[in-house]
């Protein structure tokens, strides 16, 4: 027992030892789900991330070294709480970056707001975060644009071209819900009508039923606010029980190439909106290159560069300010930055005022950009239209 | 007849405890961590193996009133080590707010031996109606959170009233099926703000002290995250103490009785009934304080923290730390709510550990890392 | 109504052109059965289990997702080796599906000698308890370990997309195959349960465990048996599953098992007619919910665990229940 204690009281010296490791070093810090059913959104948005504290650091321009400290959100708003607490509590990390799902986000902006740290929201597009809490909190930002934004967009592109009647489906997680209220409202105030509105959990296999019903209904196109593996499992089975020839539609939630992947054939022709137009993004192929140098398991997904861009401007920040909290806070606020997709200026509740999304469609097992593909040059048609 | 165990024994034990939980907590690192995680598991081994945790159980419950006031003050004196960190608070926090649920839990699993899923369903009862009442007609915690257990009591016992009729797995199986269908439920109804939750849940307030705000006196900040702690601290003190006079009542007699023989037991006379739903109401009481003050630490919440794989974690917890034990029960829960947090690297990996401990605990120690004592009453002291 | 011979037809050109509320309505019933066909056979599972053991074995489900799993690996690499002609790839892709079956009864057999046959004398509900730790490690381990484990899974096209009409309801190749496949299961285990001589063993060890080991069976070896079939009916389950939907992921098992266990619950623990009145009465349930009531996709699985909750409560032995509570 002796010799334990003895044992335990060398250990704790040494390892106390090992606290006194002084460097010059100032952190930033990126939130989001590296685990779970997101993990592949925020595994990219983690290595974008990376990427840009990297170059950075490459880039000498720092009299310090930065070093990104990156914490699991899991989707959950308890471990995003508690990754915030981690955060904020160490005072070398000046600013984060954090989320791609909003309740996550909604738990943990309280704490950033008493700690007085930034957080620049990179993928949680719930509208609340800025239009009611950036709006009191000087500190939350967000770099990618708002869900309601993104539906109206879809909304207006696919009423001019002469869609009218709807369904409507949306998983019962806070953003297919907000999904479907900013869709469906978005979509009347063009004159359009709703056929139907379903909803169902997260996880559902079996839409059949739902289908059967908008076979009478005869809608000219179906929209999905959710994820991807429902829209894929959705967009199948139209095809299967014969409503193939309803267009199917949806936002940033199902913008991924696994659509593709898993949909197959059936993916062919579906319509969603994705931030960003990549292409014509100054220095996006360098970007690209960069990325693909530092060999990441997991591809850069959606999301990368926002996570990039939100990088930046913390680090555009601290060059000018210094690590100090405060001051950072106020400095994203004001800042001018030029970035991968624009110039970022932030409005009075935090949002950016950039504004880019573009239309993409399915073509050939990928997701074009509609001015490129073979739809808006006419050589093909958007199904469902008589 | 043994002179009584001295109380040195007992004393450095819970110094040695002491030192070893701070230290662990420090540590930021992960590979210390692990190496310390290993190190205590060692250390636990020896401490059986040789015998001397004998000597220190002896040392207990022969001194247990000034054993307890020794454990108290220290448990009081943790959170000052931490001021400057606030996410070790916050983790230590959130463990005891688990702990009250867990107590409850204890009763139904440990005590009588009725597996009961759903205690993350009152868990999340006792949490929205707290809320609920808070948000939306102002009213103050201290009503709140009453009420919030007052609920979750009344589903306990709804739920207790079907399972009367059933056998023990039988009674799983329907709190199963509870578990779900209060979360499917809570999920689609509007006024509890359906997937979105309910956020901005406030702190509560004491004579006009916010507890949470942060307080700086005399050049020490004390962040708010500390007063919480105290406040749960406090309540998992009450927790303690009432599930400690239950256990050594006639409550707690008659339940172990029903675990270990029903038929026995209702030839003895005790009611089954009564007792069954009693524990049912006790376990819920407490997770629904155990909610309400998680929804107010956290100031979110939503139907995910209300899911039935909590109340999975929660029987883990129970299983693992030892049936029908407190100390065990909380020793079990400390430890599956700070090593996860600790190993963050692993997180990945957290789900197949949950499974992988319940199936080896339910192995190789079904009676968990500090098994019960059975009762034990001297006769020879009535002489 | 008449049965039309298979034609050509791709899926995409039978936009259907009258839309009587009789054809969807049929649709609805063709849903049903094929959700039952799944529910039933994960049913017969639990029920066998429990008929041996009084024991509910949660990982059930995992089970399920697990063949699915091991199916399409297979197939995948199957589709990747290069163009056979059709006769081939059909006996292959039987093989590679009786396969997958008997991996999945070997696992089955695996977790009762680990995880269910030290709890033989144990409360009941600690088999319970290390099942569903079973069902997690599983589920965690693909997760962990087959590419890409956590996200969703195209589980490969095996069948052509044409079809029969049965008047104006088409039903697909791969539809019929599942028909087919549940109608030979459900027939087989009959004949196991009657006819064969360990089938006979497994019916004595449910009625009366001591008495049938008294009567000189083999218990232990009807007892891995019984669970290699179990697993082996979640298996074919799983891979149906693939089939159908083309779509899964690692935690689509769960939910599927706690569906098969109501159904198992509803039809009566311990009878297997019970099990696949159950499945379908389920699916049934669920469908129609799902169909017409205003919101009932989302609350379709409330439906399934309140039926569940009322069986358990109001009529333990389900419907066609054969063990009674013991009284005493």
């Amino acid at each position: 027992m002796k010799k334990v204690l003895v044992f335990s009281i060398v250990l704790a010296c040494c390892l106390a030892a090992t606290f006194t490791m002084a460097n010059d070093v100032v952190k930033i810090a990126f939130i989001g789900p590296m685990t779970g059913s997101n993990a592949a959104q925020g595994m990219g948005a983690k290595n974008s991330f990376d990427l840009a504290v990297r170059l950075a650091n490459q880039s000498g321009d720092f009299p310090y070294t930065l070093e990104v400290v990156a914490l699991d959100d899991a989707s959950d708003p308890a471990t995003g709480a508690s990754a915030a607490t981690k955060i904020v509590s160490d005072s070398k990390i000046i600013a984060a970056a954090g989320h791609w799902n909003s309740p996550v986000a909604r738990a943990t902006i309280p704490i950033f707001h008493e700690n007085n740290t930034a957080l620049i929201i990179w993928g949680a597009i719930g509208v609340d975060l800025t239009d009611k809490y950036g709006k009191m909190y000087p500190e939350i930002t967000r770099v990618c644009p708002k869900l309601d934004a993104e539906n109206k967009y879809l909304a207006n592109f696919l009423t001019e071209k002469g869609y009218k009647a709807f369904s409507v489906i949306h998983d019962n997680s806070a953003y297919g819900a907000d999904c479907q209220v900013f869709m469906e409202s978005s979509l009347k105030e063009k004159g359009a009508t709703i056929l139907s509105t379903d909803a169902v959990n997260v996880g559902e296999k079996d839409f059949m039923p739902i289908l059967a019903k908008s076979l009478q209904l005869q809608p000219q196109a179906m929209y999905y606010g959710g994820v991807v593996t429902e829209a894929a499992l959705l967009r199948l089975q139209m095809a299967k029980i014969g409503l193939r020839n309803v267009l199917f539609c949806g936002i940033s939630g199902i913008a991924d190439e696994k659509f593709n992947e898993v949909a197959g054939r059936s993916a062919e022709g579906a319509v969603i909106v994705k931030p960003g137009d990549d292409a014509e993004i100054a220095g996006w192929d360098d970007f690209v290159a960069a990325y693909d140098k530092q060999n990441y398991s997991e591809p850069m997904g959606a999301y990368g560069k926002y996570s990039y861009d939100a990088a930046n401007i913390i680090l555009a920040a601290l060059k000018e300010v210094g690590p100090d909290k405060a001051k950072v806070v106020e400095a994203i606020r004001n800042i001018k930055y030029k970035g991968l997709l624009g110039e970022y200026t932030f409005d009075s509740t935090g949002q950016t005022t950039l504004l880019d999304m573009g239309i993409m469609v399915s073509q050939d097992g990928e997701w074009v950009k509609w001015d490129d593909s073979s739809y808006a040059k006419g050589e093909k048609k958007l199904v469902g239209l008589k | 007849m043994k002179d009584k165990s001295s109380i040195l024994t007992g004393f450095i034990f819970a110094c040695a405890v002491f030192a070893a939980v701070i230290i662990f907590m420090a540590i930021d690192n992960m590979a210390f961590s692990l190496a310390l995680i290993l190190f205590y598991a060692l250390a636990s081994i020896l401490l059986v193996k040789t015998g001397f945790w004998k000597k220190v159980r002896n040392s207990i419950s022969d001194n247990p009133k000034k054993l307890c006031l020794l454990t108290a003050c220290f448990v009081l004196a943790t959170p000052l080590f931490f001021f400057n960190n606030p996410y070790v608070l916050h983790i230590l926090t959130l463990a005891c707010i688990y702990c009250v649920a867990t107590i409850g839990l204890n009763i139904q699993v440990g005590s009588t031996g009725m597996v009961n899923f759903a205690q993350g369903a009152f868990f999340g009862i006792g949490a929205y109606v707290s809320a609920l009442l808070g948000g939306h007609f102002g009213v103050s915690f201290w009503i709140s959170l009453p009420a919030g257990m007052l609920a979750a009591g009344f589903f306990g016992l709804l739920m207790g009233l079907p399972t009367l009729k059933t056998r023990e797995y039988h009674l799983s199986l329907v709190t199963i099926a509870f578990a779900y269908i209060s979360f499917l439920l809570v999920m689609n109804f509007d006024w509890t703000g359906g997937p979105d939750g309910i956020a901005d849940i406030s702190k509560p307030v004491l004579f006009g002290f916010k507890i949470g705000q942060t307080v700086t006196v005399g050049g020490v900040t004390i962040p708010g995250v500390a007063f919480y702690c105290y406040m749960v601290l406090a309540f998992l003190g009450i927790a303690l103490l009432v599930a400690h006079r239950l256990h050594n009542s006639w409550y707690g007699m008659a339940w172990n009785a029903i675990r270990d023989d029903e038929i026995s037991s209702r030839c003895y006379g005790l009611s089954l009934r009564k007792s069954k739903l009693e524990a049912f109401v006790f376990g819920s009481l407490f997770a629904g304080a155990a909610g309400a003050l998680y929804a107010h630490f956290i100031g979110f919440m939503s139907t995910e923290n209300m899911s039935f794989q909590i109340g999975l974690l929660m029987v883990c917890m129970v299983i693992l730390g030892g049936m029908d034990n407190i100390a065990g029960v909380l020793v079990g829960t400390l430890l599956l709510i700070v090593i996860p947090e600790k190993l963050r690297a692993f997180d990945d990996y957290r789900m197949l550990f949950y499974g992988l401990v319940l199936i080896s605990m339910l192995l190789f120690r079904p009676q968990g890392i500090i098994p019960s004592k059975p009762r034990f009453f001297d006769l020879k002291k009535r002489v | 109504m008449s049965v039309g011979f298979p034609r050509p037809t791709d899926d995409s050109t039978l936009l259907v052109k009258e839309h009587a509320v009789s054809l969807v309505f049929l649709l609805q019933i063709k849903n049903s059965i094929m959700l039952g066909a799944q529910y039933s056979l994960i049913a017969i599972g639990f029920t066998l289990f429990f008929g041996a053991l009084n024991v509910v074995v949660f990982c059930q489900g995992a089970f399920y997702i697990l063949a699915t799993f091991i199916g399409a690996g297979l197939l995948s690499l199957l589709i990747g080796a290069g163009h056979l002609g059709p006769i081939v790839f059909g006996c292959v892709a039987f093989a590679i599906f009786f396969l997958s079956m008997c991996l999945t009864g070997l696992v089955g057999v695996l977790v009762e000698r680990t995880t269910i046959k030290p709890f033989r004398n144990a409360p009941l509900v600690m088999p319970i308890l290390s099942t569903i730790g079973v069902g997690i490690v599983i589920e965690q381990l693909l997760k962990l370990f087959y590419p890409q484990g956590s996200n969703p899974q195209v589980f490969p096209e095996i069948f052509p997309l044409t079809g029969v009409m049965l008047g104006d309801l088409f039903i697909s190749v791969s539809e019929l195959v599942i028909l087919a496949i549940t109608i030979v299961t459900l027939v087989a285990i009959w004949f196991f349960i009657k006819k064969t001589k360990i089938g006979s063993h497994v019916v004595a060890i449910s009625q009366d465990f001591e008495a049938a080991a008294l009567m000189g069976i083999n218990v232990d070896r009807a007892i891995m048996v019984t669970f290699f079939i179990g697993a082996c009916l979640a298996a074919i389950a799983g891979f149906m599953n693939g089939i159908y939907y083309t779509v899964f992921r690692y935690d689509m098992g769960a939910m599927a098992g706690i569906k098969g266990f109501s159904a198992s619950v509803v039809g009566g623990l311990g009878s297997v007619y019970g099990a696949v009145l159950g499945g379908f009465l389920m699916a049934f349930t669920e469908t129609f919910a799902a169909a017409y009531i205003p919101g009932g996709s989302a609350i379709r699985d409330v439906f399934s665990f309140g039926i569940l909750l009322l069986f358990l409560i109001l009529r333990p032995s389900g419907i066609i229940g054969e063990k009674a509570l013991d009284k005493v």
